[in-house]
This record gives structure tokens, C-alpha cells and sequence, in this order.
């Protein structure tokens, strides 16, 4: 099995297998265009995420190598954040630093699977919460002032135009 | 600074995200998510009203404030294919304005306004948009509902689906309207319950549309059987969901009905008197076969309405072998008198709940599937009853059962006069030749059985039962009256019918296999067994035939001496009469004539039973003039008796006096009566080409070969619900077999374990829902 190394931005390297490296499809379109040569020794910079982070999602990778392509997006069906596999809650019980530090990773990286579970992660944090508890979960300052919580409030009023 | 439960202190990393990633995120959430998050902070509420997130809309979660609704709605936009609302009934009326908003949204596929008040005499769903295919009204009120479904096809000509769950403005007359839409594959009415038996003049003319009707999920309405003997011809119906009321009280511990309130919701009792399902409406699924699997078009696939039958997850595999006390929660049809939930052990009392928990667990299992069998409204008196006995029954379910009055025969009971005046033998040489499967034969003895344990308990009975008992007691007497010996015997007894039930019907089942083999050896090999000399293996078939034996000596009046011995196995009495009354049309004759007689109810299963019983506790030498004592014993009951007996013969005479010769008598299914009055309702009202006896009080369809390769129908039935309907019997899962069900549910029905089993032979594949195999309870929304 033919490995690559992988520079996380304060350059450690970590040596993986080179499919579960394709799990990530950034790094599979670079070696495909830049072709990939079995003898050298080659090493990937990923300057935008950290080691702890590629740590997690190397692991991620390994633990889902195996699992089909996710199925394409589709506007018109309900999206379900209720299936995420135990395997995964365990995994994503981290502080919410990490947390959105794997999505971006997962963004930048563009591993479909990854980004999918925490955006559903961070989205069921958000589901059922008023708005004043949104903004302690996620340290928003409300910066609405008094008149424009009245607009907002006045916008909704039914049927004027939005 | 967990994830969850904890706020956050650290930096906002949400807001930090990109607009992209912070696109996907909220792609996540729904509608009342949004909605709140558009309160959070001016660069959310910026954000969000992005169109991309107002595509899908799903704002059914809580809260349902009229805020929200409104922010919703304002959002959607003319790309928007999903807009699902729920709104809280008691206050929020959805303005009209709604309608002129959202009408011209053609991109708009599924629309839900659940739990909301329209004003019927503004709205119509004329004025909903066009391209709908899916609607769901849940529980919404609709005020002037009159118009409401009229002349809507044109406007929303690719409707699929229509859910319509606990509307209670919905009348029958919905359907006229309805069965218009050309491509409507889901109907779900459940707890409609202003939808009753009216509506079968409805679906008369309506199923000349729905032509592509493929799921009716009718549970909790007034819909009973005849429904589905109107949708049986149905080519594209194959989901049938049945409950009754009461099963769903048990289910979801609520009550379905809540009188008190909307005096529009009336009981279901009131509106109509027959609701119940039992095995006499499925009888035509008997000359049914499944349509082969790739025939089948998928069930659309509905955002709407969610199936209630999902991947079970009880994790059941295969049969359980205990059946819990716990778990005997009986249910009943609405239209039986029987009190709901009696205490913690709902309808048994403790002293029968005694007797059944002592039974071994083999017996008691199977005890209580069959006693369920006891139909407790048949009020109606027998002929030659008495009614000298002050039925105190009552008590519970089993109690009931003790005083239970069988199929009323008293319209159509021949007097004895009658009887003997028949004329000659006549076509007696050509007679059928008749096995007898008594499956209620069983649940007769036993509860005899029962009644010897609890001698008090005999004036509760009936007279038949009481001469059950009176026959136990003579030869309890005779032979030991140490009440273990007593125990003893009648576990063996209860055993042994176990195993002749068992055998018979397996034996039946054979023989209707091969129909094509010559019945004579069929049935001589059933007749080898001897009851009185093996009683480990008796047939009910050959105690039949003796009781009916000992029947002729006792009634020789009737003549019986001339009969061939070939025909010892028919039962004498109305035979000729039969052949008199009906129509020689309606009667098809054969080279080989055999009827299966698989009687549920009927009467000489319990004289038959009772004289086996009698014959085999009674010991040796002595037996024969047990016999004869309790048969004398018996007095008034015993006429009673032999009257119903040839009630019962004269039932298997409309399809053996068959005669002569014109095509081969394939079988003969009594289709049961349950009630006094419903006889005159089923007779002659059979699927087409059948035959069914309407003088018989327990209906008797015969069919031939030919009458058969005829009605081959197809169907694509794969899953149907008869949750809580207890007249349903063993007798359904053999009209049933030839359909490849998916699943069924069985649960609070009167299936035994032994016919589900049966059942599964045809059907291995079939998922039952019973709670003896899967337990999982049906998905409501509603609860």
C-alpha cells in the first residue's frame, strides 16, 4: 500500500495510506493532476490546519475508508441531522473550538462525509433553541437595538411584502 | 465549554465560519430554526433570508407561534417546492391573504397546514396552487367544509398524496370528489371519524376512479369490513391499514375519541353500527393470488405521510414461545358491549385469570388465543332455548365467554317436524363427502373444562354449555372425582384435541393442495382413527361422524337407517330440505365431491366436542352408557342441540347437496356470522360468482374449479392491518394465504398461534405483527 505524508500547518507530517488520503477530495485532485510517483518521497502541505485537527480527521478518514460516497445534495428533500452514527457522536464530542475547527478542515479539505456530520452536529445544537439561547451557545452579541427588534417584529406582520 | 448543555465563553466561531460552509450548516435546520436564528443578530437576519434556505420549508416544530408562520410564509418564495406548517389550533386562524400568496407558487409540490382553522366558506382548495402533489390537512379544522373537495381535480390535476388524519369535518362525500385525482396513490383518513359505512355507496362509484390507489390508511374510522371487500377487485391498492378503536386506546393509552368537546366528534357508535371487521370480509381474497413482484409499482415515496409499519425494531425473529400474562390485553370491536381496561388485568377476572395461569404454558397459550374466539354480543336466544339461566356472566372477558350465546340460528332452524317430513334419500348415494375442521371445538372443551374447576360457575352458562357440563360431571363422577385425576385427564384431553385440531387441519390443508386427488382415500385415511380407541389421535372429522352416528339412533324418526354408509359422514337433516329451497343452479355437483367445512363458529363443533369429551373421560366398559346417560341428561339442550346440529349439516349441505354432477365442488368456506341480524346482511352478498347461502345463519360460499380459474384475481395487496378486530380468525390467514403479503398485523385479533403458523408456510417472508412474533406497535403521528 503505497503511503503519502501530509504537513499539517506547524509542520508535522503524518504518513496514511494514500486511499484514505482520497478521502479528502483536495488532496485526491492534486495528485491526480500533478501525477503521483510511487518512489518519491513526497510531502503535502496543509497549511490551514493544524496537527490536532489533522490528527481527528486522519482518524475520521480510517474509521469511514470504507463507507460509500454520501449521496448528492438535493434542495427539495428534508435534510436529517438525526442519523449520525454513534461512532460519530462519540468522535465529535469535543469543545466547540475543535468542533468548527473540523468544519472548516472538512471544508478545506472537501471530505463530503466529515463536513456533512458536523455541520449536523452544530445544526442539532441549534435546533429547538430561541433565539436567546442560540446566542449563549454561541457567543452572539445581540446587536439588534430596541427600534430594530420592533422592525423585525414589524417585518413579519403578515403578507407585507419581505 | 462542552458542546452541549454548557454556553459557550470562547470566541464565536459560528459568525467566523464562511458563508458557504455557514450555507451548508444551515441547510440543516429547519424552518422554526431559522426563524429563531433570524432573532439572533442582524448578520444572521441578513443571511438568512437568503431564497436558497426558503426552498424547503419545514416549520412544524414548536413553537408554533403565529410570528413564525408568518415570518415563514413571507419567505416562501415562487422556487419554493416544500412549505410545511402546523399551526395551533386554538389560536391561530390562517388568514386568506395565505392563499392569494402562496397560489401562484407552481413550483410548490408538497403543502402541510396542520392543526390550523381554514374558513371552508372562503376557502377551497380550489384556491390552493396547482402543482401540489402532496397535501397534508392534519388535524386542521375546516369551517364550512361543504364545498370543500368540490371540482378540484382541475386545479390540482398531479395530487398523490392526501392525508387527511383526524379531520373531523371529513365526511364520506370527500371521496366523490377525491377518487377524480388521476394519479392519487395515498389516501390516509386515520381517525376520520365522521368517515364511516357511508361511505361504501361512495367507494361504489368512486372506485371507477383511483385507479392508482395504492395506500388507504384507514385506521381508527368508521370503516369496517365492507370496505374492504370493495377495494378487493382493486388492481393497484396495496396497503390496507385497519385499527379499531379500542386496540388503538391500548396502543397508545389515549383515548381515541374524546366525547367531551366538539360535539361534532360524535362516537363512531353513533353514526354507524358496524365497524367491525371479521373473517367473512376477506373472504374474497380466498380466489385471490398476488400479482408477481415486478408487476408491483413502488409506493410513491411521500414526504407527507409516513408509513406506519417502518423497519421493525423490536427485533423480533421469529416466534416468542411465552405469552405473557401481561400481555393479555384484549381488545375488542367497538360495537361489543365489553367494559374497556377492567382493572390491571383488563378483561380477565381474577378467578378466570386463575384458571388460565395454571394452565402449562402450551396449554394456556393456546387457551388464550382460542378463547378469544367467543363473539359476547350474540344476545340473540336459540330456538329451543330455555332461557331459564340467569346469566350472571359478565364478569370478564372469560367470563362472558362462559355465557356466550353461539351464531343465533333461530331464523332458519327447521322444526322437527320439518326435519322428518324431508323426502327419500334421493341424491343421498352422490353425497359429498364432509371433513369437518373444528377449530372452535377446542375452545369449547376447554372452557368445559374450566367450568369443572369451578362447579358454581355452571349457572352461568348456556344450555349447551351447561350440558357440557352436566356430561363432565357424570363422568367425573363415574370415574374419579379427586379433582386431581380430574386435572390430569383434562390436560391430557386438552391435548389430545390439541393434536386432532391440529392434525385435521393439516390434513385439510393437503387435501386442498391436491385437490386433484381422489377424496375417498383422503378421506378414509382420516377416518382410520378411531376416537374411542385412540384418543392421542382423534379426528374431529371422525367425531363428526359418530356424533352424527349416534345422532341417527338417537333421531331415527328422520330415517336416518337408510342411509349408505358412505354417507354416515354427512350430517342428516336438512339436506334434502337444502336441495329443495335452493335453486339446483346454485348448486354444482361433482364426480368427486369434497367439502372442506372449516367452520369457526358453528354449532355441532360443540356437540361434537362435547360428546368426545364425554367419550373419552368416560373409561372402558362403562362409556357407552355414559354416553347414553348424558345424552339423556342433556334433556331440552340436547334437542336444542341436535336441531343446531342439523342446522349445521343442512350449512354443509348447500354445498354438498351439490348433487349431481357438474363440475367438481372444490370447497365450501362458512363465512361466519357473528351477530343476530348480520345474517341477512352477508347472505348472497358474496364476491362475484360465489355462492353464498343466505338461509344458513352461518354463510357458506362454495366454489368450484372453475368458478375458481375465473376469479384468479390479482392483486397487489402486500401489507394490510387488522389490528384489534377480533373477529378475525384463523379462517382469514387461509383466505389470505395465496396473497405474498409483506406484513401483516394481527395484533388483538383471535389468530392462533398454530394458524399464523400455517400462515407462514405459504407466506415465509410475511412479517406478522402479533405479539407472539414483531411487537412493534404501528407509528402514529397523532399520539
Amino acid at each position: 500500500m503505497p503511503n503519502i505524508k501530509l504537513q499539517s500547518s506547524d509542520g508535522e507530517t503524518f504518513e496514511v495510506d494514500v486511499e484514505i488520503a482520497k478521502c479528502s477530495v483536495t488532496i485526491k485532485t492534486m495528485l491526480e493532476d500533478l501525477g503521483m510517483d510511487d518512489e518519491e518521497e513526497e510531502v503535502v502541505p496543509l497549511p490551514n490546519v493544524n496537527s490536532a485537527i489533522l490528527r481527528k480527521v486522519i482518524q475520521w478518514a480510517t474509521y469511514h475508508k470504507d463507507d460509500p460516497p454520501p449521496p448528492e445534495d438535493d434542495d427539495n428533500k428534508e435534510k436529517r441531522t438525526d442519523d449520525i452514527s454513534s461512532w460519530d457522536a462519540d468522535f465529535l464530542k469535543v469543545d466547540q473550538g475543535t468542533l468548527f475547527e473540523l468544519i472548516l478542515a472538512a471544508n478545506y479539505l472537501d471530505i463530503k462525509g466529515l463536513l456533512d456530520v458536523t455541520c449536523k452536529t452544530v445544526a442539532n445544537m441549534i435546533k429547538g433553541k430561541a433565539p436567546e439561547e442560540i446566542r449563549k451557545t454561541f457567543n452572539i452579541k445581540n446587536d439588534f437595538t430596541a427600534s430594530e427588534e420592533e422592525q423585525v417584529r414589524k417585518e413579519n406582520e403578515w403578507c407585507e411584502e419581505k | 465549554m462542552g458542546v452541549e448543555g454548557e454556553y459557550y465563553n470562547g470566541p464565536c466561531k459560528l459568525l467566523e465560519l464562511p458563508q458557504d460552509v455557514l450555507r451548508i450548516l444551515f441547510s440543516y435546520v429547519d424552518a422554526t430554526a431559522l426563524f429563531n436564528l433570524s432573532q439572533v443578530c442582524n448578520y444572521l437576519k441578513d443571511f438568512i433570508e437568503d431564497p436558497a434556505f426558503w426552498r424547503y420549508v419545514d416549520a412544524r416544530d414548536d413553537p408554533n407561534i403565529p410570528d413564525k408562520l408568518e415570518y415563514c410564509t413571507n419567505r416562501v418564495h415562487d422556487k419554493s417546492t416544500h412549505l410545511l406548517l402546523q399551526g395551533n389550533l386554538n389560536l391561530y386562524d390562517l388568514p386568506d391573504s395565505f392563499f392569494d400568496k402562496i397560489k401562484p407558487y407552481e413550483n410548490l409540490r408538497v403543502l402541510a397546514l396542520e392543526n390550523l382553522k381554514l374558513q371552508g366558506s372562503r376557502v377551497t382548495l380550489k384556491d390552493f396552487p396547482s402543482g401540489l402533489e402532496e397535501l397534508s390537512l392534519r388535524r386542521t379544522y375546516l369551517k364550512n367544509s361543504k364545498y370543500f373537495f368540490q371540482h378540484s381535480v382541475r386545479n390540482m390535476p398531479k395530487l398523490k398524496v392526501l392525508v387527511l388524519d383526524e379531520c373531523c369535518w371529513v365526511t364520506c362525500s370527500f371521496l366523490l370528489s377525491v377518487s377524480k385525482y388521476e394519479h392519487l396513490e395515498i389516501i390516509s383518513i386515520v381517525k376520520c371519524i365522521r368517515v364511516h359505512m357511508n361511505m361504501i355507496p361512495y367507494l361504489n362509484v368512486s372506485k371507477f376512479g383511483c385507479k392508482k390507489l395504492k395506500v388507504v390508511d384507514c385506521r381508527f374510522t368508521g370503516i369496517g369490513g365492507d370496505l374492504i371487500r370493495t377495494f378487493f377487485s382493486s388492481s393497484s391498492i396495496q396497503r390496507l391499514y385497519f385499527q379499531s378503536f379500542k386496540s388503538g386506546e391500548v396502543d397508545y393509552n389515549e383515548r381515541i375519541i374524546n366525547s367531551d368537546g366538539d360535539p361534532k366528534k360524535r362516537s363512531p357508535a353513533d353514526t354507524s353500527t358496524d365497524i367491525s371487521i371479521s373473517d367473512n370480509h376477506l373472504a374474497d381474497y380466498a380466489s385471490t393470488s398476488s400479482k408477481p413482484k415486478n408487476e408491483i409499482e413502488p409506493v410513491f415515496d411521500s414526504v407527507l405521510y409516513r408509513d406506519p409499519y417502518p423497519e421493525c425494531t423490536c427485533g423480533a425473529d421469529g416466534s416468542k414461545e411465552e405469552f405473557g400474562v401481561d400481555e393479555m390485553i384484549y381488545c375488542d370491536d367497538d360495537n361489543l358491549n365489553i367494559p374497556y381496561g377492567r382493572g390491571e388485568t383488563k378483561f380477565v377476572c381474577n378467578k378466570h385469570m386463575k384458571d388460565i395461569v395454571d394452565l402449562p404454558s402450551s396449554f394456556r397459550n393456546f387457551f388464550l388465543t382460542q378463547q378469544r374466539r367467543f363473539n359476547p354480543v350474540s344476545e340473540a336466544d336459540e330456538d329451543s332455548d330455555s332461557n331459564s339461566e340467569d346469566e350472571e356472566g359478565g364478569c370478564c372477558y372469560f367470563g362472558m365467554g362462559t355465557k356466550m350465546v353461539l351464531p343465533s340460528t333461530h331464523d332458519r332452524t327447521p322444526s322437527r317436524t320439518e326435519e322428518m317430513s324431508l323426502p327419500g334419500e334421493g341424491a343421498r348415494n352422490q353425497s359429498p363427502r364432509v371433513l369437518i375442521l373444528n377449530p372452535l371445538g377446542e375452545l369449547e372443551r376447554e372452557n368445559g373444562a374450566i367450568n369443572d374447576q369451578r362447579p358454581n360457575s355452571s349457572s352461568d352458562n348456556t344450555n349447551r354449555e351447561r350440558n357440557t357440563t352436566k356430561k363432565r360431571h357424570v363422568s367425573s363422577d363415574d370415574s374419579d372425582s379427586d379433582v386431581d385425576g380430574l386435572e390430569r385427564k383434562r390436560m391430557k384431553l386438552m391435548s389430545t384435541l390439541l393434536n386432532s385440531a391440529e392434525n385435521v387441519r393439516d390434513r385439510i390443508e393437503k387435501i386442498r393442495v391436491k385437490n386433484g386427488m381422489p377424496p375417498t382415500q383422503r378421506r378414509s385415511s382420516v377416518t382410520e382413527d378411531d376416537p374411542d380407541d385412540t384418543p392421542s389421535m382423534p379426528s374431529c372429522s371422525t367425531n363428526g361422524s359418530n356424533k352424527r352416528r349416534r345422532l341417527e339412533k338417537e333421531e331415527s324418526p328422520r330415517g336416518a337407517g337408510d342411509r349408505p354408509s358412505c354417507s354416515s359422514h354427512t350430517p342428516e337433516g336438512g339436506r334434502r330440505e337444502t336441495v329443495e329451497e335452493r335453486p339446483p343452479c346454485t348448486v354444482r355437483t361433482a364426480d368427486r365431491k369434497v367439502i372442506f367445512e372449516v367452520s369457526m363458529s358453528g354449532d355441532e363443533e360443540c356437540s361434537t366436542s362435547s360428546d368426545y369429551s364425554s367419550s373419552s373421560l368416560s373409561s372402558g366398559a362403562g362409556s357407552e352408557s355414559k354416553r347414553a346417560e348424558s345424552r339423556s341428561g342433556a334433556g331440552s339442550g340436547r334437542g336444542a342441540e341436535s336441531g343446531k346440529e342439523t342446522e349445521a349439516g343442512r350449512g354443509a349441505e348447500s354445498g354438498s347437496g351439490a348433487g349431481s354432477g357438474r363440475g367438481a365442488v372444490l370447497g365450501v368456506l362458512p363465512v361466519r356470522e357473528d351477530g343476530g341480524g348480520a345474517g341477512d346482511r352477508s347472505g348472497g352478498r358474496g364476491p362475484a360468482g360465489w355462492r353464498v347461502d343466505p338461509h344458513n345463519n352461518r354463510n357458506y360460499v362454495i366454489f368450484n374449479e372453475q368458478d375458481r380459474r375465473r376469479l384468479k384475481f390479482k392483486i397487489p395487496l402486500r401489507r394490510l392491518s387488522l389490528r384489534g378486530y377480533r373477529k378475525i380468525t384463523d379462517v382469514t390467514l387461509i383466505y389470505l394465504k395465496n396473497i405474498d403479503l409483506e406484513l401483516i398485523d394481527l395484533t388483538y385479533t383471535s389468530v392462533s398461534k398454530q394458524g399464523i403458523e400455517d400462515f407462514l408456510v405459504h407466506n415465509p417472508n410475511c412479517r406478522v405483527i402479533h405479539p407472539l412474533y414483531c411487537t412493534c406497535k404501528p407509528k402514529n403521528s397523532l399520539f
